[in-house]
Parts: structure tokens; C-alpha cells; sequence
């Protein structure tokens, strides 16, 4: 039986524009279970990155539940939700996002020291992720501007696993990447979910979808299709083929 | 043309709020200026215009008794002189009060009847009056400007206390200021019953206005040597005109002063302003160029916009100075004694704005020609490089410290440029508040010092005798009391007396000796030991190519003969230009003798009883005692009111200034790091630690601007002092600023710094992680 890690009640989420109100999540109840590898899913505009950030806290819903691990984080207020992302999450967006204005360790520390007081624990920590991701140490000195796209996602990923987080978003990880650094960030992405850790990945590429065990499709603010792919093999050929299946099926 | 209209109103919409705090800044500084340039380019020629109205004396002479014809007789005779005056007045050191606006003045006061018949300074009623019957008295400006009619105003003579009304208020040139001494009308009655109550303080007014006003120092010296072995004194207009508006000159180049520290801060705004938009809109630039816009037209409506907003803070600033007037005609009131409100100075106002202007563009056209080299394709590709992050300022896994502090100094260096702008801001205003709490340190909390710089060793107590060959055995006497520290005997003729001296007409004080001479008046070389010695101002020595060792000639008006005299020493005093001994006089003047005595008191004793007690025991030598200690806290605390009230001025428009450029500052800074710390949200970094970051980015350089301008300020305060001050003989000052004070002022700074920038990066909280994502 798994556990579920995150879990939506009636969640919704509406913006509005000039008076005009747009619904983009509407009445959703879903789980996230621990140790999984959940791929989100669905045409543009569907709501992929709202349910994202919705999840993680990085957004409010307007209506509905969120809790995490039993604890509702849909009251926090923006500090709290600050201090619950600092402790529980990581992030791996799309454009990176480091910070500009520190080398690729300090990006990493920046987090890391935020949570952990105990220097000496969190710079070995913080190289140790970073040659485990094929940074070296020649790497470590550089600026975010200063390494390929490749590089600074996967610093973002270092970044991301610092605080040993309990489950790790990511949002288009590979979107801003050429096919061969995609694979390598997409490899480490895998590397780290068969230790355990559980990750929630919105994306429209098939490539990075096939690497979850499950595939949630969404569409008008709802989950209208999911997929159960089991465990992530190299070139197995019928796992490819019925995520191909599922995702025709959805209209994809 | 209008193509650069359309950039620079686009430039205004986007940059409202720095166009605001530009253009508050110029207000400040332009509201300064004017006022400061006002004060020092009309104070003297409105004093000089209301006295040609008036039709003031340009020279006056007191004498002991009653009336005396014969010095008007030889005054007649003078033939430089236009016009003579004469009058019985009531002349003592009395104390005023007014009860209901709690005013008090100790002042030695001139009493006369009411005479319309007075043709010199006629008393020149201000505002409403009411005719003097009864105890009806008219006061000076200075003493009860804007205090109602009917108002009870109380004299105290000899501890005898006499009620009057006030009926008006009296417009004077000669005796209308806290410096020197005050005329009060009463009515004819009043002043028989006056005289019959003190009649040893009945006196005589001599008032001579001249053919040429140039002409009154040879007047003064003529009349001296007619009358010197005789109990007078004397003054002349320019010198009465010089101690009234010396404080305010000196307070107007303060003024202009600050208002240039002002200006000069308006323009690193500027320089950062402009900097700041460019690397900003780096991409639009580079749009704006693609279209065909030449970079003389994006320079041109930068220019035009900062000239707009430049123009509207200095109009603006211009035309506030003239609602401030009346506010700095009532703080230099009781000096300067005059009702001054110089409003719309066109002149003084188109050099003020043009000044601005042209400052303000010359320096935008300097920070703006940047844009000459922003090649198009470079700035739509992101432009100009603004940070190339080449160096790892405190590296988290090396350096100690908590994360917070460690991201605020990462902060700060990687924006070095704008640290420094900042700091030198923060320099040049705490210097500013330095010098003002020096003033107002040494002018209102402990005056010892400035005493000593000013006026050397003041008498505490001067006694007039009756009779001038009692002088040496009451000199005596006293000098031999255990309260005495030192005794010296005053001049005959004046206190001062006007010499000519190598063919140019200088004041020297008169002393008896130079023995235990005490003070700071001796700056170099020695007191005179013999007669032929003198000691000159070291200013009035400078401005005439002397030095110690130089022979100046002194002219005996009375046998016409140029007396030679060695300079043994250079002394300063803002009253007169050098000091002469009795031994020295005698050759100038064989007649001399010397009718008052001076006394300095041990510091553990009591004035007023010592006054009474010589006053008990010498009373057929001593005729009356003028307190100077009190006489002189009375003007010390009217100079310390002016100087306090542009302390607290300073102070206000520098927390006001410090607090607008931090605003801005830190607004743009969160504008441009809105990415930085949307990821550092997303991280999880809360809102307050990201407004203690920001603060704490910008603490440091507060710190380090505020130690650096107040050291600056400590050590330049006593220079720029004598700066000012040069022109009225100050060549030398030792005034101390309490340490506390400099700690003070940068603990206050940096806390108001970082108050501000906790206020201004409460805006953070408006940054959202999920706004980085979506927009």
C-alpha cells in the first residue's frame, strides 16, 4: 500500500483579469503517494504548473484542501508557506533560476545553509551532490553564466536535494535543454527517484513523461486520464508504448 | 523635436517616483540657496537702505552727566560732519520682561521721552500704536515684534520693578538688537520721575550723521582726542551694522554651504538615476535605436527630463524659501533688530535657478554619454554588461557568519558603484550634521570655548567710577580681594577706539596691562612689554602683508605726527583688529586717563554678591557696575537661539534626505533583484529575512559613510569655522565636539538608515516565487 505524501481536497484555483474570472483547477482531489515518480501532463493551458505550484506552496488555492503528509498547508500564510517549502521541498524549474550573482557552490549553500546550521555537514553535502551530478570541482567556482544549460540544471538539481527535501517539483525541467543535456538531467532526475526520493514533474515531452511511474493527464482544471508505468527501464520498449497509448487515448 | 517630446515623457511616466524624490531633493537644496544667498547678498544693503530712511546717525557718543553743548558745538564745527543731535537719556543696565510670551532681556537699555520732533531714527512705529500716556512705553523691533498691545512689559532697576503697557513697537538702526544697546520711549512724565529716581544714570546722547559716512572714522578720532580725559563712548553705524549682521552672514554661508552638500547629493541621485535606467532598459534602448532614434535624441530627452524635473523642484524650492522668510527673519530677530522680509529677489532667484540647471544637466549630459556607446544589436542582446560577476565575494563554504549577513554583504559588493554613491552621501550629510551640532554644541550647551575665540577674556563685572583719579587706588583695592583673579583698567575714551594705522582706520581695544592676561587671544609672539608695542588680528594683519616684527605707524591726530610701533604678537577677536597698553596710548595721547575698571572672577565665587559688596564698600568712588556676565550670556544666548535653530534644521532636512535616497535606492534595488528573490522565496527564504538582507546590504556602507563624514566633520569643523569667520577676524579655533555627540550622530544615522531600509523593503513581501514562474 503506498502512502500518500500530498493530498488534494476539492482544489481550486481561479484568477482573475480585468473582472473576467478564469476557473483553472476546479474541484480537484488527487494524491501524491511517497517514493513515486508522478508525471503531470495535459495541453497548454490545462493548469500543469498551477496544480504545481498549488502543491508545493508556491500558490494558494482559492478553495479546497491541501495537506501534506496530514497537515493542511492551504491556511499558511506566505512565511509559513516559506519556512513548509524551505523544510519539505525542492525546486527544478525550467530556466534554472540560480542566482545570478553566486558561483554554482554558493547557489547550493544558499539553500542548504537556510535550513542546517552546521556549516561543515552542509558543504560536504552540497559536493558530494554535485559530483554525484557530474559537476567537478572545477565547476564549483563558476557562475551560473559561466556553464553550460546542462550544468546549471543540474546545479539546480543539487540545489534542490540539498535540505534532503521529502519531494521535489519540477516544471519543464528539460525545456530550456538540447536533447543530450536533457538525457543527463532527465538520468539524474531518475538516479534520485530510485533512491526514494518522490518527485512531481509537469511536462509535454514524451521523453521525460516515460521516465515517471505515473502519469496523471490533465485538462480543464481536472485529472481526466491516469497511467500506471511502473518503475523506469531503459528501452523497454511496451512501458513506451503505453504511455504512447494512454496519452492517444487523451487526446494528446 | 518632437520625437524626443514623446521619449521624454515616456522616460517621466516610467520614472515617477525618482522624478519625485529628484525633485524634492533640488526643492531642498534650491529653498536653501535662495535663503542662504538672500541672507548674505541683502542683509548689509537693506540694513543700509533702512538707515539712509530713517535717517540714522552714523555716529553716536555717550557722556556721563547732563546736558553738554559744548560737544555739539565742536561736532558742528567738524566740517565732514552733516548734521548733529543731541538728547538727555536714562542710560543703565536694567532687566526687561515680558510675562505672557515669557521674554526676557538684559539689556543696557536707553531710556528717552517720546520727541517728534527727533530727527535722527524719529521712533518709526511698526504696526498698530497707541499714543504714550502713563506707563505707555514704545520697545524695539527685537523685544516685542508680533506681542500685542496693552501686553504688561516689566522693568527691573536696581531690583526696583516698574510696570509698563506696551504701546508700539519701534523700528531702530542704532539701538535695536540684543548686540549693544536697546532704546525704549516713554512719555515725558515717565521719564522725569526716571530721572529723579536715578539720576546718576542720566547721560547724553551726541548722534552725528556725516557728509560722506566714509568720513566717521576720522570723526571718532577727532573726538576722542577733544574729549579724552573724559568718561565717553562712542560707536559708529557700519560698526553697529557689522555686529548685527555678522551672525546672520556667518549663518548664510552655512546656509549656501549645506545647500551645495544638497545639491552635490541631488546630483549622485542623478548620476544614479540615469545609470540605473539604462542598465534597466538596456533592450528598449537598443529597440529605440533599431527604430532609427540617433543617441543625440535619447540623450537629449534624458536631459530634457531631468532639466523638467529639475526646474520644477527649483521653482518650487524658490518658492517656498519666500514662506520661510518670516521664519528666518524670527530666529536672527534679536540680532539683527530689523523687520526683514526680502520676498521675490528676481535676480537672486534666476542665478539660483540657472545655477541648478545648469549643474544639474551639465552632470546629466556627463553620466548620460554612455548611451554614445551602446551599439544597437549589443543593447537588444541585453546591452551593456552590467554586473560580469568575475570575483566570489565571501564564498558561503569559506567564510564565518550567518547566511543572512553574508548575502547582504555579497549584495553589497557586487553593487560597489552604488555603495560608494551611497556612502559619499551619507559622508557629506553626517559631515553636515556634525558641523551644525558642533555649533549648536559650543554655542548653546558650553559656551567656554567659543567665548575664548570670539571675544578673548570678557570682564565678568565693569565698574564706572565717578572720579578717573580714583581709579589707581580702587584698582587697588579690588584687585587685592580673595575673589579676584585679575583686574584691568578700561578705556577713557571707549572701550575700543579707532586708530589710523599706516593710513587705514582699525579698532584696537584699550588695555591697562597684558599681565595674567588670559584667553585665547595671543596666537603668536608675545604681549607688549614696552610702549611702543602693540599686538595685531592676525586677519587684519594678513590682509596688510604684517607680520610679528613689523613696524605700523600710528597718527597723533593732535600733533599730526605718525608714531611708530613694533608688533610683538597676533591675537583675534571678532570685536576688534588689535590691542593697545596705557603706556602705548600715552604717546598717541598725553591726556589719556581711564575711568572704569574691569574685573575677572575666580571661578568658585558669586557675581551679584560680589557686585553688591564693592558697590557697599566703594560706593563714593564707584558710580555703577555693569554685570557683563550676564550681558554677555544675554547676546551668547541670542547667537546660540540662531545657531540651534539651524542645527535642528540641518538635522531634519539631512534625516529627510538620507531617508529619500534610501527609499530610493532600495526601491530600485528590489525592482531589479524582483528574479533574485522570487528564487530565493521559492527557496524558502522568508519575507524578513529578505527586508534584513536589504537593510543589511546597505548598513554597513551607513556605517562607514556616517564614521567617515563625522571624523571628516570633526577634524574640518574648527578649519571650516575660521573659514567663515575670517572675514570677522577669527584666524584661530579650538572648538571641541563631544565624543558622544560623533557616536551619537552615527549610531542615530545608521538606525534611521536602517529603519528606513526596513520600511522600504517591506515592499519585498509583495515579491512572489510564483509571479517568477508565471510572468
Amino acid at each position: 500500500m503506498k502512502k500518500s505524501i500530498l493530498t488534494t481536497t476539492k482544489l481550486c484555483k481561479t484568477f482573475s483579469h480585468g473582472g473576467i474570472q478564469q476557473h483553472v483547477l476546479k474541484n480537484m482531489d488527487m494524491d501524491i503517494y511517497e517514493g513515486d515518480f508522478t508525471v503531470v501532463m495535459g495541453p497548454s493551458g490545462a493548469g500543469k504548473s498551477t496544480l504545481l505550484y498549488a502543491l508545493s506552496g508556491m500558490d494558494k488555492p482559492t478553495l479546497g484542501a491541501i495537506s501534506f503528509a496530514g497537515r493542511d498547508i492551504s491556511g499558511l500564510s506566505n512565511d509559513r508557506l516559506a519556512v513548509f517549502r524551505r523544510d519539505n521541498c525542492g525546486f527544478v524549474f525550467q530556466q534554472m533560476y540560480l542566482l545570478d550573482n553566486m558561483n554554482i557552490l554558493d547557489n547550493v549553500l544558499a539553500a542548504g545553509l537556510l535550513v542546517n546550521r552546521n556549516k561543515k555537514e552542509v558543504v560536504r553535502r552540497a559536493k558530494d551532490l554535485l559530483t554525484r551530478l557530474d559537476l567537478d570541482e572545477m565547476n564549483w567556482r563558476k557562475f551560473p553564466a559561466q556553464v553550460s544549460g546542462g550544468e546549471a540544471q543540474r546545479a539546480a538539481i543539487a540545489r534542490a536535494l540539498v535540505n534532503t527535501p521529502r519531494i521535489i517539483f519540477a516544471d519543464e525541467p528539460t525545456g530550456a535543454l538540447n536533447s543530450a543535456n536533457g538525457t543527463r538531467v532527465l538520468d539524474a532526475l531518475t538516479e534520485i527517484n530510485r533512491q526514494g526520493q518522490s518527485i512531481v514533474m509537469v511536462t509535454h515531452d514524451l521523453r521525460c513523461a516515460y521516465r515517471g511511474n505515473r502519469v496523471l493527464y490533465i485538462r480543464d482544471g481536472g485529472i481526466v486520464g491516469e497511467c500506471d508505468l511502473g518503475a523506469y527501464v531503459s528501452g523497454d520498449a511496451a512501458r513506451h508504448e503505453k504511455l504512447r497509448s494512454f496519452l492517444i487515448g487523451m487526446g494528446w | 523635436m518632437k520625437n524626443v517630446w514623446m521619449l521624454t515623457a515616456a522616460n517621466l511616466r516610467r520614472n515617477k517616483n525618482q522624478a519625485v524624490i529628484i525633485g524634492l531633493l533640488i526643492l531642498i537644496s534650491a529653498l536653501f540657496l535662495n535663503v542662504g544667498l538672500v541672507m548674505y547678498l541683502r542683509m548689509d544693503d537693506h540694513f543700509d537702505k533702512r538707515a539712509e530712511e530713517l535717517n540714522a546717525p552714523h555716529w553716536i557718543a555717550f557722556h556721563e552727566g547732563g546736558p553738554d553743548m559744548e560737544r555739539v558745538e565742536f561736532l558742528r564745527q567738524v566740517e565732514e560732519v552733516a548734521d548733529v543731535e543731541y538728547d538727555t537719556i536714562l542710560f543703565r543696565t536694567m532687566t526687561l520682561t515680558i510675562p505672557s510670551v515669557s521674554a526676557s532681556h538684559m539689556v543696557r537699555n536707553i531710556i528717552v521721552p517720546y520727541n517728534e520732533s527727533q530727527r535722527m531714527n524719529p521712533p518709526h512705529l511698526l504696526g498698530d500704536s497707541i499714543p504714550l500716556e502713563g506707563n505707555g512705553i514704545y520697545l524695539p523691533y527685537f523685544m516685542a515684534a508680533g506681542v500685542a498691545l496693552g501686553t504688561e512689559v516689566n522693568i527691573t532697576i536696581s531690583e526696583e520693578r516698574f510696570v509698563f503697557t506696551l504701546a508700539g513697537v519701534t523700528e531702530e538702526m542704532v539701538f535695536g538688537s540684543i548686540w549693544g544697546s536697546a532704546r525704549l520711549y516713554v512719555s515725558e512724565a515717565m521719564f522725569r520721575e526716571l530721572k529723579e529716581a536715578y539720576p546718576e544714570s542720566i547721560w547724553g546722547l551726541v548722534s552725528a550723521r556725516m557728509e560722506d559716512v566714509n568720513d566717521t572714522p576720522l570723526l571718532a578720532s577727532r573726538y576722542a582726542s577733544e574729549y579724552a580725559n573724559r568718561n565717553i563712548w562712542t560707536n559708529s553705524l557700519s560698526y553697529i551694522r557689522d555686529g548685527r549682521t555678522a551672525t546672520p552672514l556667518i549663518v548664510a554661508v552655512i546656509i549656501v554651504s549645506f545647500s551645495v552638500i544638497l545639491l552635490l547629493v541631488g546630483l549622485c541621485v542623478i548620476r544614479f538615476n540615469i545609470i540605473n535606467n539604462i542598465e534597466e532598459n538596456t533592450v528598449n534602448i537598443g529597440v529605440q535605436k533599431a527604430m532609427g532614434y540617433r543617441s543625440r535624441q535619447i540623450i537629449a530627452a534624458v536631459l530634457l527630463q531631468l532639466g523638467l524635473v529639475a526646474a520644477s523642484g527649483g521653482i518650487a524650492g524658490l518658492l517656498l524659501a519666500q514662506a520661510v522668510f518670516p521664519w528666518v527673519n524670527g530666529i536672527i530677530r534679536n540680532m539683527y533688530g530689523l523687520p526683514w522680509h526680502p520676498l521675490f529677489d528676481v535676480p537672486i532667484m534666476g542665478v539660483s535657478l540657472f545655477g541648478i540647471l545648469f549643474t544639474v544637466t551639465a552632470f546629466a549630459l556627463i553620466a548620460a554619454r554612455r548611451l554614445l556607446k551602446l551599439q544597437p544589436l549589443n543593447a537588444l542582446r541585453g546591452g551593456i554588461t552590467t554586473h560580469s560577476f568575475r570575483r566570489v565575494w565571501f564564498p558561503l563554504d569559506k567564510t564565518p557568519g550567518r547566511l543572512t549577513v553574508l548575502l547582504g554583504l555579497k549584495q553589497l559588493f557586487h553593487h560597489k558603484k552604488q555603495g560608494a554613491m551611497l556612502g559619499i552621501i551619507i559622508a557629506c550629510t553626517s559631515f553636515a550634521c556634525l558641523a551644525g551640532a558642533g555649533l549648536h554644541y559650543n554655542f548653546n550647551v558650553n559656551r567656554d570655548e567659543i567665548i575664548r575665540t570670539i571675544t578673548g577674556e570678557l570682564p565678568d563685572v565693569i565698574f564706572f567710577l565717578h572720579d578717573a583719579e580714583a581709579l589707581a587706588g580702587l584698582r587697588e583695592r579690588v584687585g587685592n580681594r580673595p575673589e579676584v583673579r585679575r583686574v584691568n583698567v578700561g578705556g577713557s575714551t571707549s572701550a575700543q577706539s579707532t586708530f589710523t594705522i599706516n593710513g587705514s582706520y582699525l579698532n584696537f581695544a584699550l588695555v591697562q596691562d597684558f599681565i595674567g592676561f588670559a584667553g585665547y587671544e595671543l596666537l603668536a609672539g608675545r604681549f607688549p612689554m614696552h610702549d611702543n608695542e602693540i599686538v595685531m588680528g592676525a586677519v587684519a594683519m594678513a590682509e596688510r602683508g604684517l607680520r610679528i616684527g613689523d613696524w605700523v605707524y600710528i597718527r597723533n591726530h593732535t600733533d599730526k605726527t605718525d608714531y611708530p610701533y613694533l608688533i610683538t604678537g597676533s591675537t583675534q577677536s571678532m570685536n576688534h583688529s588689535g590691542m593697545i597698553c596705557v603706556a602705548a596710548m600715552k604717546r598717541l595721547d598725553v591726556n589719556v586717563t581711564f575711568g572704569t575698571l574691569n574685573v575677572v572672577l575666580l571661578p568658585r565665587y558669586d557675581l551679584n554678591e560680589f557686585i553688591a559688596s564693592v558697590l557697599e564698600t566703594e560706593g563714593d568712588t564707584v558710580a555703577s557696575a555693569r554685570n557683563m556676565a550676564a550681558l554677555s550670556e544675554d547676546e551668547y544666548a541670542a547667537i546660540g537661539g540662531i545657531f540651534s535653530a539651524i542645527a535642528y534644521t540641518v538635522l531634519a532636512a539631512v534625516s529627510c534626505v538620507v531617508s529619500l535616497i534610501l527609499y530610493l535606492v532600495i526601491k530600485t534595488s528590489i525592482r531589479r533583484r524582483r528574479r533574485e528573490l522570487g528564487i530565493q522565496k521559492a527557496l524558502g527564504y522568508t519575507t524578513l529575512q529578505l527586508m534584513n538582507q536589504s537593510a543589511i546590504n546597505i548598513t554597513p556602507i551607513i556605517a562607514v559613510g556616517a564614521i567617515v563624514g563625522v571624523v571628516g566633520g570633526y577634524f574640518g569643523f574648527n578649519p571650516l569655522f575660521v573659514m567663515f569667520t575670517r572675514g570677522f577676524g577669527i584666524a584661530h579655533a579650538n572648538l571641541p565636539v563631544p565624543m558622544g555627540w560623533m557616536v551619537g550622530l552615527c549610531a542615530g544615522l545608521v538606525l534611521l538608515a536602517y529603519a528606513v531600509a526596513m520600511l522600504t523593503a517591506w515592499r519585498i513581501r509583495k515579491v512572489s516565487a510564483y509571479a517568477l514562474v508565471t510572468e
